[in-house]
């Protein structure tokens, strides 16, 4: 992209915001935003990591060792919805915040007000979601949600009130994640610089565009489905109860209609950042950019026309069980080409290994094992087999770990000079890159043969047999959980000082976002970019 | 932020409006492709029986268009400069409300002046009354203005 601006114009009173506690508490500002975003799914990051790793103690042997079956389901529960919820969509968003208006010139987001709204109903949605540990410690109800992310009734009509708070958190988290959606909307299809038409637009925000769209069409969805489970729980309706002429596959149908998208939800926003990053580091253009384009809308279609892959095992029909089987093959197709895209833009490239590429390289290597167990997975016979074991745990921490978190680190390792004007140390970031790596796959590759083995998910006690990879596994999750102090502390240096960033940051950058100083001004492209 | 000029007989304009790239049928477009989603999918799960997405549905609808309307307000907003004969007429309808001011072209002065806001804005002043122009433009741009319109009134 041939960009020309103005002579850029940021050095004035840029200072004039309000300081300390009040000024995150107002801000309206998509960079104060931005980092408030980042900094509370870093932090959720932490809480959500630290209830799997208790899990993964008492799953070190055989036997119940340190935890209650009731409180092992409850920690993996609310460790799924806060890694999901409250980690990686907050990061996605923090990104989205930060970056979109810097890509497509734009002064801030199109409804800044919205836009604060929408952050500050995050903690409070998080606390709904982990105060009901808390109030169990003073015996008030029975803990938090114990019935895995999924909500499946009626395991779910029946829970205690760490039911209620979650579907009350899941609200909340709704309602922002829409005040979210309709700002990106609004900001990328009204805000853009003028010359950069919508195919010109950088992948980034092609893919949050296709990101947002899928949130604003499945959250009714989910958010009417958890209603329906409340009235079931407290106004004797009978939605999801056989008894009562209701159906319980139907909450399966509802919750899987948002519960798929969320995947592409999670992952969209860095199969966009990819291409930046990759083309940076090879020192070439983005390889098919129209052709990605087309791949992110072509995912977002199908996403949402194959959730039922999810309960293929739940007794569904064999013309359906057919057709969610070849529908959600037929993803691999635009992947395929996401996948082909990164390749050729690597293709003869002039490529160095600073963190940031080691990091995308990584993401594309273990991503594509997510892709192809995720083939195994969708043909319904070899599900049969495989449904609820801990293949499928396997499966999706490879999409959701290594797809989406070890994203974000890339994202975050490729901006984080550009946002406070600072580089990290290398020398951290890699050796987080390697130990993240090697104990990721520990954790997560011994659990593929665990599920091929037969051992279930969501138990707290298994078969001797299963005893060796169980233990690897643990001593895999408590390398990678360590080993992500080191990314915190790394951030932590960036932020506090270090060597200066220049504005380009990267030798081979391309794009606004790198016409301006780091860290870019309080107040970014008040003179209007022209694109060409 | 664009700024148009206009030269008719005897008279010169300028208009500055933010810059949008959302064209009124392409935001129609947008309206009717949310409403067709949500309708096929909500209409969907409602006839299998989980009525209770509708309203979820319609909420979300209500603040999209809310959301829509608001932008459209905020597009809508310009400021004018128009110096016609003797009369400098400025006008603006901004979201915080409309005003329109005259002053004799001969004894207006411009300048660049910082007021409560962050940036020096384009000031117009003559026999105690003044006028602030300049927030839908980019600080380059009321420079240009302010030399141009010098140039005009006090050649």
């Amino acid at each position: 992209m041939n960009t020309a601006t103005h002579t850029l114009d940021h050095h004035g009173d840029h200072a004039h915001h309000p300081t300390g506690i009040l000024r995150w508490l107002t801000t309206t500002n998509h960079k104060d935003i931005g980092t408030m975003y980042m900094t509370f799914a870093l932090l959720m990051f932490f809480v959500g990591g630290a209830m799997i790793l208790g899990v993964r103690a008492e799953l070190f042997q055989p036997g119940l060792q340190l935890m209650k079956p009731e409180f092992f389901n409850q920690l993996i529960g609310v460790h799924a919805l806060v890694m999901i919820f409250a980690a990686l969509m907050p990061a996605a968003t923090g990104f989205a915040n930060w970056m979109i208006p810097l890509m497509i010139g734009a002064p801030d987001m199109a409804l800044p007000r919205l836009n604060n709204w929408g952050f500050w109903l995050l903690p409070p949605a998080a606390l709904l979601l982990t105060m009901p540990f808390v109030l169990a410690l003073f015996g008030i109800g029975d803990g938090a949600v114990a019935t895995g992310w999924t909500l499946y009734a009626p395991l779910s009509v029946q829970g205690g009130i760490g039911v209620d708070f979650a579907i009350f958190s899941i609200h909340i988290l709704g309602i922002s994640s829409i005040m979210g959606s309709i700002n990106i909307i609004a900001t990328i299809l009204n805000m853009r610089a003028p010359g950069m038409t919508l195919m010109k637009m950088p992948l980034f925000c092609w893919g949050w565009l296709v990101t947002a769209v899928l949130l604003i069409i499945t959250l009714p969805v989910l958010a009417g489905g958890v209603t329906m489970l409340l009235t079931d729980r407290h106004f004797q309706t009978h939605f999801f109860d056989a008894a009562g002429g209701g159906d319980p596959i139907l909450f399966q149908h509802l919750f899987w209609f948002f519960g798929h998208p969320e995947v592409y939800i999670l992952l969209l926003p860095v199969w966009g950042l990819m291409p930046h990053v990759l083309s940076t580091f090879t020192r070439k253009p983005v390889y098919g950019h129209t052709a990605q384009v087309w791949s992110f809308i072509a995912i977002g279609v199908l996403g949402l026309i194959v959730w039922a892959h999810h309960f293929l095992t739940a007794g569904l029909p064999v013309p359906a069980l057919l057709y969610f089987m070849y529908s959600t093959m037929s993803i691999s197709l635009p992947l395929a080409v996401l996948f082909f895209c990164w390749i050729a833009t690597m293709w003869r490239g002039s490529m160095s290994f600073e963190t940031p590429m080691l990091f995308a390289l990584g993401f594309i290597v273990l991503f594509g094992i997510a892709g192809l167990t995720g083939l195994v997975l969708a043909d319904v016979a070899a599900d049969a087999q495989y449904h609820h074991s801990y293949f499928v745990v396997a499966h999706f921490h490879y999409a959701l770990f290594a797809g989406g978190i070890m994203g974000v680190m890339t994202g975050v390792y490729f901006w984080l000079p550009k946002w406070t004007g600072h580089m990290y140390s290398e020398k951290l970031g890699k050796l987080h890159f390697w130990l993240t790596v090697i104990s990721f796959n520990l954790t997560f590759m011994p659990q593929f043969f665990l599920g091929l083995a037969g051992m279930p998910r969501r138990i707290p006690d298994y078969a001797l047999q299963f005893a060796e990879f169980n233990a690897i596994s643990t001593v895999g999750a408590f390398a990678l959980g360590l080993s992500q102090l080191l990314f915190a502390w790394n951030v932590w240096r960036c932020v506090k000082g270090g060597e200066k960033a220049s504005a380009e940051v990267w030798e081979g950058t391309d794009g606004l976002e790198w016409q301006l100083s780091s860290p870019p001004p309080y107040h970014s492209w008040e003179t209007q970019p022209v694109v060409k | 932020m664009a700024i148009t000029t206009i030269e008719t007989a005897g008279a010169q304009e300028w208009i500055a409006r933010p810059n949008r790239s959302l064209t009124p049928t392409a935001r129609r477009g947008l309206i009717g492709l949310v409403l067709a989603a949500s309708l096929l999918v909500s209409g969907g799960f409602a006839l299998a029986g989980a009525w209770l997405v509708l309203p979820f549905a319609g909420l979300e609808l209500v603040i999209l268009l809310a959301a829509l309307r608001a932008i459209e307000r905020r597009d809508r907003s310009y400021e004018s400069i128009r110096l016609e004969g003797n009369r400098l007429t400025i006008s603006t309808s901004l979201p915080e409300g409309r005003s329109q001011q005259s002053f004799h072209a001969g004894w207006a002065k411009i300048s660049l002046e910082a007021d409560d806001t962050r940036e020096a804005l384009l000031c117009i002043r003559s026999h105690g009354h003044s006028a602030h122009v300049g927030r839908l433009m980019t600080p380059a741009q009321r420079r240009q203005l302010a030399t141009d319109l010098n140039h005009r009134l006090h050649p």
